[in-house]
């Protein structure tokens, strides 16, 4: 046992040297050393509150930041795959453990970076952001059928594949869904037939592979995103703010502040959709708990929890809300409205607590599953009948503001395309 | 082949047919085409329309109407489904989306649907059972409402033959393709009857992914009777009856393609339009007494009414509606690209997010009555030294749409369409509009001037009810639009014209409170040429409209987001200026008359402020002043080469239409390539009783892009023949 604990450690230090060969992160500068052209603003938030001090404060040290740590996680999580994938039968479960381990490490970290989704992450009709995660598309037949494509040596590049058959979605359903039965037609698919009848291990082992490949062109795509922030390279807080992009800063605003309005789809479609609060949901028991999220790695409060706290963290600049690093709020202040910054922070402390005893009642899917649909209709903020119901008012009660107060103070437009059809 | 080899082969083809047919004997030869246009009498007359002549129209057996009216300078259409269903008709810069711009009127009765209420033309007469077109641009159409500021276009139906006739007209080509046109009718001791009946259909040039139907059928029937009454003073009156029925059939879509399948192939059809069709019936009664007064007055006064249904189903949207259609077809990356196998139905609902990847259907169920009452009178008086001509328009409309919406929704599953959720209330409305308008022309004649002064001034009354929300609002609106102009003789053969007007479009009640009226100063001056023996003919306009406030309608078929859906919006200021020039030459040489016509536009047509666009029509985001207004083109050209010899007479008619925006946002606007079309006509008299007649649309076979809307790249008709014969008796 000794003997293969040293072999996994050598070929695991072996695969970090390889990664690092691939052009490891290298540490960010310090926060002192301005990684602008002397005489710019400071990312800093020190002296009197500008829009471009907020934008640089979010642009690099929050998002670059996140950026930097889903490169490492998606990195790690390659070399668990690695692992896992080449280790022999008896490690294998282990090691598969540590995948799922790591695959929800980055999945956190990505949610974090989605909640104001922006910049490299939007470029190009949001390229970057849909090959990464693609959530609620998932094809999870046509990725049975690269599974067993791959197996004959037949897989397809996983870079022409449809967003729906990649990234981490689908690493989710490979890593964790136990009944190993795939969901295709087998009529149509008659090749799928004969794969389902292998034994268990033998397919997850195929799963893993499959899950390799995806993992590479997850990390491929989490470079594309650290360059993009890194103020080395693509050094998008600049582009944002130097008047090349956007001539105007209101316009550089509007574009983080449309960034921030992730979390209407946090609400719409993570929270209302499953509660059966939204059209979209219209079977007879109203209410959809299959289509929640992660209800196979059984992530989905915590996937909440992490764009809760990174919509915080950028709307007022920091982790903390009292904190001085310029975002929104400071904004909000020196346009003369104090109390609209002070609304906010009082929604998103409530939001907090609240959410802190949602977690405690357990997984997102089984609360759904448990509540009663009229009860979850008759929730509010004040009649807390069913917990869950009443923390997507609570969401609700912050995109009111978002969109209602904070757009006419400060004259933003809402989004295009993005007016929120849950309100 | 090259075009220029096939232009040539063209050519040859075109000069031997009329070297052969030159010699043929004359006895029941056509009558001679001089100059298509100008007639001797519009040197004089300020507010001449421009004709498309019964030769380019009837003769030339168009189905059509875009193809006819890009005959005329000034007039652009953007093509939909390729067939003239649903022409999208803009005059002097304005938007043709569905006409809507532009005044419809048959026989100088308002046609559109709900004119006033819902302008949108969904019903255009029938060009089978038209003889001419009047194009009225500026200035000229200032005496008819609602929405003139551009112009309007009057389809002129065919008369009571002078003796009794009776003809069957058939025609098949092309793609299923089939024309039947049946006439009866001539002058009786009582008056007068024309009957007539129209049966247009084709299986359609588009092939639906799976196979399924994308054609159309249309019938149309006429009665036209008329009762002599006793003549007042030697002077003629009679009171004339006209009827007409309208249906039409047909497997109509908004949806496009994605510029990658277009040019993979621009004649395919997704398979979420496969449920797509639209039905549409329309009745239509006038009463008409008409009196002559005096030399040349006239007195008329119709009673009419139409009423129009029709039903549209189509595909409308995803379940998801955050997705604009029009984006995930312009630029299918990422997941939008997951949309469009959605759409090819390459990828079922459930793997694009389950209900957000469901396919929504719009049943648009819509009743519209049009009906008034309108008297026209024109007479010719001296006073003051001078010559008066007067025109007098006085007209009560009144106009409804009834709005019953609904939306179906599916599931694409391996390919097929399957229900989910059929028949959810989603519109229950009403608009309704009544209208007193009161319009004066003088025509004051002296020496070689002709002064002319008018104004129209019309009173509105706007209603809408929401019947699902039990809500009702109403407002009133009343303008006054004047206009002078002065026409000098300067010959027999030229004159020159001076016009300024103001021009204006009522908004109804679709602007959430801020309605604002289309208001602009049109100024025009023009020249205008036509030799003695009318074989030479030239006409020049230079116009500028001068919008204080342009509008624009956010409509589905413009991709416009359900929030803002049938919203009337303002766009400020914008300027259009243009030059219209036609000429025209005819010549007789190797046995045969040989008219030539050039028509050309020129067209400048930008915003002049700055302002943030929600409106589908201009697209999403920041206009600034020099944006272009959306689908008109900065440059058309119509080439029109006539040969008549004897019995025959064809005409290839070449068209260039320059490049168009898609939208005034520069951010993501994308640019509709110029191109050209040509099209043959030809007909041979072969007796009295028999002619032959043939044509050939998009000679050559060009596949062209005409428009992203409403939803994607659309084709323009591929090469079409027909053949067919006329038989009068």
């Amino acid at each position: 046992m000794r003997v293969w604990i040293l072999v996994a450690a050598l070929i695991g230090f072996g695969m970090l040297s390889c990664s690092e060969d691939k052009g490891s992160p290298t540490p960010s500068k310090a926060q002192g050393d301005n990684p602008f052209p002397p005489g710019y603003e400071k990312a800093d938030s020190s002296g009197e509150f500008t829009p471009k001090k907020m934008l640089l404060n979010v642009g690099v040290n929050i998002l670059r930041e996140d950026a930097r740590e889903f490169l490492v996680e998606s990195r790690e999580l390659q070399s668990a795959l690695q692992l896992t994938c080449s280790s022999n039968d008896s490690d294998f479960e282990v090691n598969w453990g540590k995948s799922q381990e790591a695959w929800k490490k980055a999945m956190l970290t990505y949610h974090r970076l989605e909640a104001t989704a922006m910049g490299p992450l939007t470029e190009n009709k949001a390229d970057v952001q849909s090959k990464i995660y693609a959530w609620p598309y998932l094809n999870d037949c046509s990725v049975d059928i690269e599974v067993e494509a791959r197996t004959r040596g037949a897989n397809k590049e996983v870079s022409v594949l449809s967003t729906n058959v990649r990234g981490l979605g689908v690493l989710e359903y490979l890593l964790f869904d136990s009944s190993l039965k795939s969901r295709c037609n087998l009529r149509a698919n008659p090749q799928i037939r004969t794969w389902n009848e292998k034994a268990d291990l033998e397919k997850r082992r195929d799963r893993c592979h499959q899950a390799q490949a995806y993992a590479d062109d997850i990390a491929v795509q989490a470079e594309k995103l650290d360059r993009g922030w890194d103020t080395e390279k693509g050094n998008y807080s600049y582009t944002l703010t130097n008047g090349t992009k956007y001539r105007k800063m209101d316009d550089a605003v509007t574009e983080f502040v449309h960034g921030l309005f992730s979390i209407e789809k946090l609400k719409d479609q993570r929270m209302a959709r499953p509660l059966g609060l939204h059209k979209l949901c219209s079977n007879d028991e109203k209410k959809c708990p299959e289509d929640a999220e992660h209800n196979l790695s059984g992530l989905g409060l915590l996937a909440i929890k992490a764009q809760i706290q990174a919509f915080q963290k950028a709307f007022f600049g920091a982790e903390d809300l009292d904190s001085r690093a310029f975002g929104l709020d400071d904004y909000l202040i020196q346009a003369g409205h104090p109390e609209a910054a002070q609304e906010m922070k009082v929604a998103v402390r409530h939001l907090n607590q609240n959410l802190e005893q949602v977690l405690s009642l357990g997984r997102l899917d089984e609360q759904i599953h448990q509540m009663s649909a009229e009860d979850c209709k008759a929730s509010s903020i004040q009649d807390r009948r069913v917990p869950l119901c009443a923390l997507y008012q609570d969401v609700r009660e912050i995109t009111t503001l978002l969109k209602t107060d904070i757009l006419v103070i400060l004259s933003l437009k809402a989004p295009p395309g993005y007016q929120g059809d849950n309100d | 082949m090259n075009v220029s080899m096939y232009v040539a082969g063209l050519s040859i083809s075109f000069l031997m047919l009329t070297s052969a047919l030159a010699q043929t004997e004359a006895t029941t030869a056509l009558e001679t085409i001089r100059v298509t246009g100008m007639q001797t009498e519009e040197l004089s007359q300020p507010t001449a329309p421009k004709r498309i002549s019964k030769e380019a129209l009837e003769e030339a057996h168009v189905t059509d109407v875009g193809r006819a009216l890009r005959q005329a300078p000034g007039v652009y259409v953007r093509d939909e489904e390729g067939q003239g269903l649903r022409p999208n008709i803009g005059l002097r810069g304005t938007n043709p989306d569905r006409s809507k711009k532009v005044v419809i009127l048959l026989d100088e009765i308002l046609i559109g649907p709900a004119p006033y209420s819902a302008p949108a033309a969904y019903y255009t007469p029938s060009v089978n059972l038209s003889e001419q077109l009047e194009i009225y641009k500026g200035f000229s159409a200032l005496m008819y409402g609602p929405n003139s500021v551009g112009g309007m276009v009057n389809y002129i139906s065919r008369p009571i033959p002078a003796e009794k006739t009776s003809s069957v007209d058939v025609s098949g080509g092309s793609y299923g393709s089939t024309n039947l046109k049946l006439l009866s009718g001539g002058k009786t001791s009582w008056g007068g009857y024309l009957l007539e009946g129209s049966h247009l259909s084709s299986a359609g040039f588009k092939k639906l992914d799976g196979g399924g139907d994308t054609g159309f059928m249309r019938q149309d029937l006429a009665g036209r009777f008329q009762w002599n009454l006793p003549d007042v003073d030697g002077r003629l009156q009679y009171v004339e009856l006209r009827l007409g029925l309208g249906h039409e059939d047909s497997d109509e879509t908004y949806l496009g393609l994605t510029e990658a399948d277009f040019a993979a192939n621009p004649y395919r059809r997704y398979k979420a339009s496969a449920l797509d069709h639209m039905k549409w019936d329309h009745q239509s009664a006038v009463v008409e007494y008409n009196r002559q007064l005096g030399t040349s007055g006239l007195w008329k006064m119709s009673l009419y009414r139409h009423n129009f249904h029709r039903d549209w189903n189509r595909f409308d949207r995803f379940g998801n509606t955050n997705i604009s259609v029009k984006s995930v077809l312009l630029d299918p990356v990422g997941n939008d690209a997951l949309y469009v196998d959605v759409l090819r139905g390459e990828q079922d609902s459930s793997a694009v997010g389950g209900s957000l990847g469901h396919i929504v259907l719009a049943g648009n169920d819509r009743s519209f009555v049009s009906q008034g009452l309108q008297s026209i009178l024109m007479a010719d008086s001296e006073f003051w030294g001078l010559s008066h001509q007067f025109k007098f328009i006085a007209r009560l409309h009144q106009d409804q749409i009834d709005r019953n919406h609904t939306l179906d929704t599916y599931e694409m599953v391996s390919g097929q369409m399957q229900a989910v959720n059929l028949n959810e209330p989603y519109q229950l409305n009403q608009e309704w509009a009544f209208a007193k308008t009161l319009a004066l022309q003088d025509d004051l004649r002296w020496g070689d001037w002709v002064f002319t002064l008018m104004g129209r001034g019309e009173f509105i009354d706007f209603r809408f009810r929401d019947k699902m929300a039990g809500t009702e609002r109403s407002r009133s609106d009343a303008f006054f639009v004047p206009g002078a102009g002065a026409l000098y003789q300067v010959s027999g053969n030229v004159s020159v014209k001076l016009a300024v007007n103001r021009a204006a479009t009522a908004t109804g009640l679709d602007a959430g409170g801020s309605e604002r009226r289309e208001e602009s100063l049109n100024k025009e001056v023009g020249i205008k040429y036509l030799n003695d023996e009318r074989t030479a003919e030239a006409d020049l306009v230079l116009f500028e409209n001068d919008y204080d406030n342009i509008t624009g309608t956010c409509t589905a078929s413009n991709s416009c987001q359900p929030g803002n859906l049938d919203q009337q919006l303002n766009g400020g200021g914008a300027k259009i200026q243009g030059i219209e020039a036609r000429l025209g030459y005819s010549f007789r040489a190797l046995k045969s008359w040989w008219p030539v016509q050039l028509n050309a536009t020129l067209l400048r047509a930008r915003f002049d402020n700055d302002f943030n666009s929600s409106n589908g029509e201009w697209g999403y985001g920041d206009v600034v002043s020099g944006d272009p207004l959306p689908y008109i083109p900065e440059v058309q050209y119509s080439l029109i080469l006539g040969h008549e010899a004897g019995k025959f007479r064809q005409s290839l008619n070449i068209l260039y239409q320059g490049s168009m925006a898609d939208q005034s946002v520069e951010v993501g606007r994308r640019s509709i390539p110029g191109y050209t079309v040509v099209d043959w006509n030809a007909l041979y008299n072969w007796s009295s009783t028999w002619q032959f007649f043939g044509k050939v649309e998009n000679v050559l076979n060009r596949n062209y892009l005409v428009a992203f809307r409403p939803l994607g790249a659309r084709p323009g008709k591929p090469q079409t023949a027909m053949i067919g014969f006329k038989a009068s008796f």
